[in-house]
């Protein structure tokens, strides 16, 4: 299992206002710190104007730090790429894993929140198709010199984009496409290596049951099927510590997030404003956050391991207890895997 | 007066990393500015400003960035999000310069450049303003032609977020917020004539491209001219000229000093940028040329 972290992302709001300017004063700082406590990437999200301002554009924030970290791997988690045109992001991309010496992995999102669309002056309703026909463009432009791309909203005749990468066939793309069945079947049967939004264990291992299914109806070969998670922890010394700390974690975000922003989506893709706590959305949300001792998380992140899961991206404000205290056992266990291999 | 330096090309892996090298080099010697193209299309031209800058910013500790970024491609809004990143990586370092996409006549043009450095200026300045021009709005459901509007302080009672729910606000906020104030300098690269009482009218700062002495000479008048017309002073902005680094057998000619005197004589320019033999000259000539340039040179200018 790969470790995966970040900051920023929905972690300012009005109660708790943050200097922006002090974050990305401290970028390299964080990276560093999180490449020295094991963690093997860096992921930066993608917001839009007065919602979550932190960052607009992961890739140039990420580019900070491709000549001050050695190790890390720079993750967009997700890149909205319905908002960009496709040839620029194309171009950025492959600089940014050329400036990173070969360590960009590249997550994609479609966005949901109607004023980003509205500010950049991109049609929403389109959104989901043009996501898939631009991640085919993405793959094609990185991994060829010409490409030729026919789609319904996108069309390049003989088009090359410089600089190449350095990952053959191209950086990894993944299709981060929320919790839904839909999603992870969209993503299965057109092949692309998933990352999976925040949820409880049982959607995500019917979401991968899901995914896998329309693979394999596909076409897709099995090893083309791969799958990352975003995980939330609550970690303290006993498991009634740990829901304190969630409930207080929680309410902040209620508050902020899910009262005011619709950030609970139900099946038919409508945002709830002001949903009531008994509502069931917000309790599946509750639960998607996995709340326990030490030894409880590390339980939790083998059920992951089972499940075939290769990437986990931890969201937690606990980082450096994260790392002392549940990487250690997961890197022993690589290590060895890696020694049995290699002998 | 202010001495950089400007890379036009360097997009091959090899020409990439020696591009990192030379400039951090500038850096530690000394160098007040670097800026580079903006170009695509082949496998040695340098794109993607924003991240190539990013990557410096924190590989620099003095330099100013630069770049002369094509404007048109992209919604401006979006560029004013990713060099605010790049002023705020570089503890406000940016000089934002614009460029005009390669071919276009000023009737087709100008006002598109207009406008998109407008929205680029108003992004970085105001909280809450909306943006109705003839080519880009903000928000998109703006009306065409009410040009910046900014919302009044108060002038809404409270409404909880919930309640807005999913309608779409008439004024938006684009964050970060750049690191410089008042602002990141605007520049304009004068590749048309016509570029230059524009910079002129709406003070931002001007680049003369490598140009005969004459033709230099001429483009610093029209921008004085254009200055004072507009009611601006001079101290407003500043004006830099690009000439190609003066090299010799030996490295740097005798006569570079010479030279940035005379530029300086005809332009009142208060910046040289020397743009460097790259890919061209090697490596190693360069970075020797860059010493020089930084203990023979620069004094004399400074003083």
């Amino acid at each position: 299992m790969e470790f995966w972290s970040g900051i920023g992302g929905l972690a300012k709001s009005r109660a708790a206002p943050r200097s922006l300017a002090l974050d990305y004063a401290q970028l390299v700082d964080s990276a560093q710190a999180l490449e020295e406590m094991g963690f093997d990437a860096f992921s930066a999200s993608e917001h839009h104007f007065t919602y979550d301002g932190f960052c607009p554009a992961p890739l140039v924030a990420l580019a900070g730090l491709a000549l001050s970290t050695r190790r890390i791997k720079l993750v967009t988690g997700a890149l909205l790429l319905p908002l960009y045109d496709p040839l620029r992001i194309a171009e950025d991309a492959a600089t940014l894993d050329r400036l990173s010496g070969g360590r960009l992995i590249l997550g994609l999102g479609m966005g949901y929140r109607p004023l980003e669309f509205d500010g950049l002056a991109s049609e929403k309703k389109t959104r989901g198709k043009r996501l898939v026909e631009m991640i085919e463009l993405l793959r094609l432009a990185l991994s060829q010199e010409r490409f030729t791309f026919r789609g319904e909203h996108y069309c390049f005749e003989n088009a090359a984009v410089w600089p190449r990468p350095v990952q053959k066939p191209h950086p990894p793309l993944w299709f981060c496409g929320g919790n839904t069945k839909r999603a992870a079947q969209r993503a299965g049967s057109a092949g692309l290596p998933y990352w999976l939004a925040t949820c409880t264990y049982e959607r995500a291992a019917e979401c991968v049951q899901a995914y896998r299914d329309a693979g394999r109806e596909a076409g897709i070969p099995p090893e083309r099927l791969r799958v990352a998670v975003f995980k939330d922890f609550c970690i303290a010394a006993t498991r009634e510590q740990a829901l304190a700390l969630r409930e207080k974690v929680l309410h902040a975000f209620y508050d902020e997030h899910i009262l005011g922003f619709g950030y609970l989506v139900d099946e038919a893709g409508r945002h709830l404003y002001n949903p009531p706590r008994t509502h069931p959305l917000y309790a599946q949300f509750v639960e998607s956050i996995f709340a326990g001792t030490p030894e409880m998380v590390a339980a939790e992140i083998e059920r992951y391991e089972r499940l075939g899961v290769e990437a986990m991206f931890v969201a937690t404000g606990q980082k450096e207890l994260f790392a002392r205290e549940v990487l250690p056992a997961f890197r022993k266990r690589s290590a060895d895997r890696r020694a049995t291999n290699n002998p | 007066m202010r001495v950089g330096i400007f890379y036009g090309s360097g997009g091959t892996p090899e020409q990439l990393s020696q591009l990192v090298e030379q400039i951090g080099l500038a850096d530690r010697l000394g160098i007040d500015s670097v800026w580079i193209a903006d170009r695509r299309g082949q496998p040695d031209t340098l794109g993607s400003p924003a991240i190539v800058l990013a990557a410096l910013a924190k590989r620099t500790a003095a330099i100013r960035l630069g770049t002369f970024k094509q404007l048109g491609a992209e919604h401006p809004v979006r560029t004013a999000e990713d060099f605010a990143l790049v002023d705020l990586l570089s503890g406000g370092r940016l000089n934002f310069g614009a460029a005009l996409e390669a071919d276009g006549a000023e009737a087709d043009v100008r006002e598109h450049l207009q406008e998109a450095l407008d929205l680029i200026a108003a992004a970085w300045a105001f909280d809450e303003f909306s943006y109705g021009g003839t080519h880009y709005r903000f928000p998109a459901h703006t009306a065409p032609g009410t040009g910046l509007r900014r919302k009044r302080f108060g002038a809404e009672p409270y409404r909880p977020q919930w309640e807005r729910g999913p309608e779409l606000p008439d004024f938006l906020t684009v964050t970060p917020k750049p690191l410089q104030q008042p602002r990141p300098p605007i520049w304009i690269l004068a590749s048309a004539r016509w570029l230059v009482p524009l910079a002129a009218e709406r003070g931002y700062s001007l680049v003369l491209p490598p140009a005969p002495l004459p033709s230099l000479q001429a483009a610093a008048d029209a921008y004085e001219e254009g200055l004072r017309r507009a009611g601006r002073a001079r101290s407003e902005v500043e004006l830099a000229v690009i000439a190609d680094l003066p090299l010799g057998p030996e490295g740097l000619a005798p006569d570079a000093l010479e030279r940035a005197h005379g530029l300086h004589g005809a332009t009142g320019a208060n910046h040289i940028v020397w743009r460097i033999p790259f890919p061209g000259a090697p490596h190693a000539a360069i970075a020797a040329s860059l010493r020089r340039l930084a203990s023979e040179v620069q004094p004399h200018l400074q003083a």
